[in-house]
């Protein structure tokens, strides 16, 4: 059960003078719930964007699956099984809920223009089952009722979770949660947590960037501290409390490791 | 929470808005129909003017062209002032091939010039995969204004005064201009373009409720968010110039089938803004407003003349409404008379 889904090799980054990302070393367990925390600043997001392809890695590798995927373009990874939340919410906002969800099915279907004129069999079948996906996905997540809503008039927190719900919607094996939780209530932080849970004992690996330790000390499996770009610990929950160096990076930033910083 | 069940029904209200601008569409297309063959009817064959059933035919041509940008413009999202181009490649593609070879017809003159607007439109969906949108416009711009200098100063193509003599299309032989059966030497145009244009309404629907049109939505909405859910941005920015263009050919052929004439005002700026707004005044991303938008730019001119001439002003009001009707549009239905409001 810990066979290694994702790693990153010596991953680095840089934007001009700034080492963003450097000589990451980071693995992912099939099913495992991994939490990356640090403070701002510190490259969590680059390193999702080096994961996704969306930002090109200055040195290092990424495998996934046993596989080279460095340098592959962003629709490839997708489809290979990596997708992704986005810390800056980047829904299609004018669309409603479910169009947002059957987007994202894009990679697991392909009808073309063709099958779409002519309303093929293939263009029928596959309307079905994206017809199907979006229903899961939005009950899976919990926005049912909000099926037609348009994405931008939703409250902030069902926006993120309609992340979630698109993000599912790709099929993907491994899921980056970037700051689920910020700007939700406690109790969406509750069903957050609940949704997160469900995706790990569904077989789903998550790794998930946040700042509200509350929600990373109760569900992740394990937890890695990044600090100005470079991972400075990886340990258990427990471990990563104690952490002297842990401790000493968070108070350099005047926040304490189990406030809400 | 009884407010939130209100909003929950707006998307279907909009649902039978949609279902009703069908039905109106159709209406309006059955009374123009009524009105062309009118003259069947009536012994003299004089109650509907010519004049009438040529600005119907112009009108028909640019609901073509105005279908095409929509895919560019409306679905794809980027603001084009070069649609010309491919209006002008389209026009001097069918009249080139018709009056320098004899073997080729117009018919094969139209898939010969849309097979150049779709090369044409390539250098577009590179700029666009590099540059932000807001700069497509200065771009799309200049590629239609190089055009047209190439075509006024080209000795093939006629130079200034462009190429003339270019023969009505013929359908099983006979010239659409003398079907038998048809009152008019228009009546084939308007039968044909209904049909086109149908067709192309039915082809933007059926695209853009397609896991295609989605995935431009996609793009429109959010480049880096539509990658994240494996879509090929680039590739589908190039589907939606290459099917605008090539459709945006088809009204060009047309438009020189019909008038029999090509000049360089075809690949002008002047003509692509004339496109791009029938698009806005009808509404992006709107396929009945695509064609109402076309119809309101062909028709309110022509009919402001008449009343010039009835009443006997000394200036044509057009230019002065024209704008005023732009700016009222914009101020007070922003995402045009058919489409749908954003927030
Ligand atoms: N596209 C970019 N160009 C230049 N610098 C960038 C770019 N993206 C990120 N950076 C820089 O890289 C560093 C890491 O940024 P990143 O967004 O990864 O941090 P983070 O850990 O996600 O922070 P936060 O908790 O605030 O989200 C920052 O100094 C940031 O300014
Ligand atoms: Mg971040």
């Amino acid at each position: 059960m810990s066979e290694v889904l994702l790693s990153t090799q010596n991953l680095s980054k840089s934007f001009g003078g700034i080492m963003a990302n450097k000589d990451i070393n980071f693995h992912i367990n099939r099913g495992e719930i991994v939490a990356i925390i640090g403070p701002n600043g510190s490259g969590k997001t680059t390193f999702y964007n080096l994961l996704t392809g969306i930002t090109r890695c200055s040195g290092g590798t990424i495998t996934f699956e046993g596989k080279n995927i460095t340098g592959k373009k962003p629709q490839e990874i997708t489809k290979l099984g990596i997708s992704r939340t986005f810390q800056n919410i980047r829904l299609f906002g004018t669309l409603s809920v479910a169009q947002n969800i059957e987007i994202a099915r894009h990679c697991r279907t392909s009808s073309t223009m063709w099958d779409a004129l002519w309303h093929t069999k293939k263009y029928g079948t596959e309307k079905e089952e994206n017809a199907e996906a979006v229903e899961r996905c939005m009950e899976y997540v919990g926005i049912a009722d909000k099926k037609d809503w348009k994405a931008t008039n939703l409250p902030y927190g069902m926006q993120r979770k309609l992340e979630i719900a698109r993000a599912l919607a790709t099929d993907p094996k491994l899921i980056l949660l970037d700051e689920p939780a910020a700007g939700m209530n406690p109790k969406e932080k509750e069903e957050l947590m609940d949704i997160i849970r469900k995706l790990s004992s569904d077989g789903y690996s998550v790794i998930l960037i946040e700042h509200a330790m509350r929600v990373v000390m109760n569900i992740a499996d394990r937890i890695s501290v990044f600090n100005y770009g470079e991972k400075i610990a990886d340990g258990l929950p427990t471990e990563i409390r104690e952490n002297p160096v842990v401790i000493q990076a968070y108070l350099g930033k005047g926040a304490s490791a189990d406030g809400n910083a | 929470m009884k407010k939130i069940h209100i909003s929950l029904r707006k998307p279907q209200a909009g649902e039978l808005k949609a279902n009703r601008k069908v039905i109106a569409v159709c209406v309006v297309l059955a009374a123009m129909l009524f009105i062309c063959f009118l003259d069947d009817f009536t012994p003299s064959g004089r109650v509907i003017p010519n004049y009438f059933k040529y600005v119907i035919v112009v009108s028909l041509i640019y609901s073509v062209a105005s279908l095409g940008i929509n895919f560019y413009s409306g679905y794809q999202g980027d603001t084009s002032l070069g649609h010309a181009v491919f209006f002008g490649t389209g026009a001097y593609v069918t009249a080139y091939l018709t009056t320098q070879f004899s073997g080729i017809n117009f018919w094969a003159s139209i898939l010969i010039g849309m097979a150049f607007s779709a090369v044409l439109s390539l250098p577009v969906a590179w700029a666009g995969s590099r540059v932000k949108g807001s700069f497509m416009v200065v771009i799309t711009y200049g590629y239609c204004e190089i055009f047209r200098y190439l075509a006024i100063n080209s000795n093939t193509l006629g130079g200034t005064a462009g190429m003339a003599g270019i023969p009505s299309p013929k359908i099983f032989g006979v010239r659409i201009t003398k079907i038998p059966w048809l009152p008019s030497n228009k009546d084939g145009f308007i039968l044909i373009l209904m049909a086109i244009v149908g067709f192309l309404a039915l082809f933007t629907y059926r695209i853009v409720n397609s896991r295609v049109g989605y995935a431009l939505a996609a793009v429109r909405e959010d480049e880096i968010a539509a990658y994240a859910m494996g879509v090929n941005v680039k590739a589908y920015k190039r589907l939606a110039i290459i099917t605008s263009a090539v459709i945006t050919s088809v009204a060009g052929s047309f438009y020189a089938g019909f008038t029999n004439v090509a000049d360089p005002s075809l690949f002008g700026a002047t003509l692509s803004i004339t496109i791009f707004t029938m698009l806005v005044i009808g509404g992006r991303r709107s396929i009945s407003g695509a064609i109402l938008g076309a119809f309101i730019v062909v028709i309110c001119p022509e009919l402001l003349r008449y009343v010039q001439d009835l009443i006997g002003l000394p200036f044509d009001p057009w230019y002065i409404l024209y704008g005023l009707m732009l700016v009222i549009i914009m101020r007070f239905k922003p995402e045009g008379l058919l489409g749908t409001k954003e927030s």
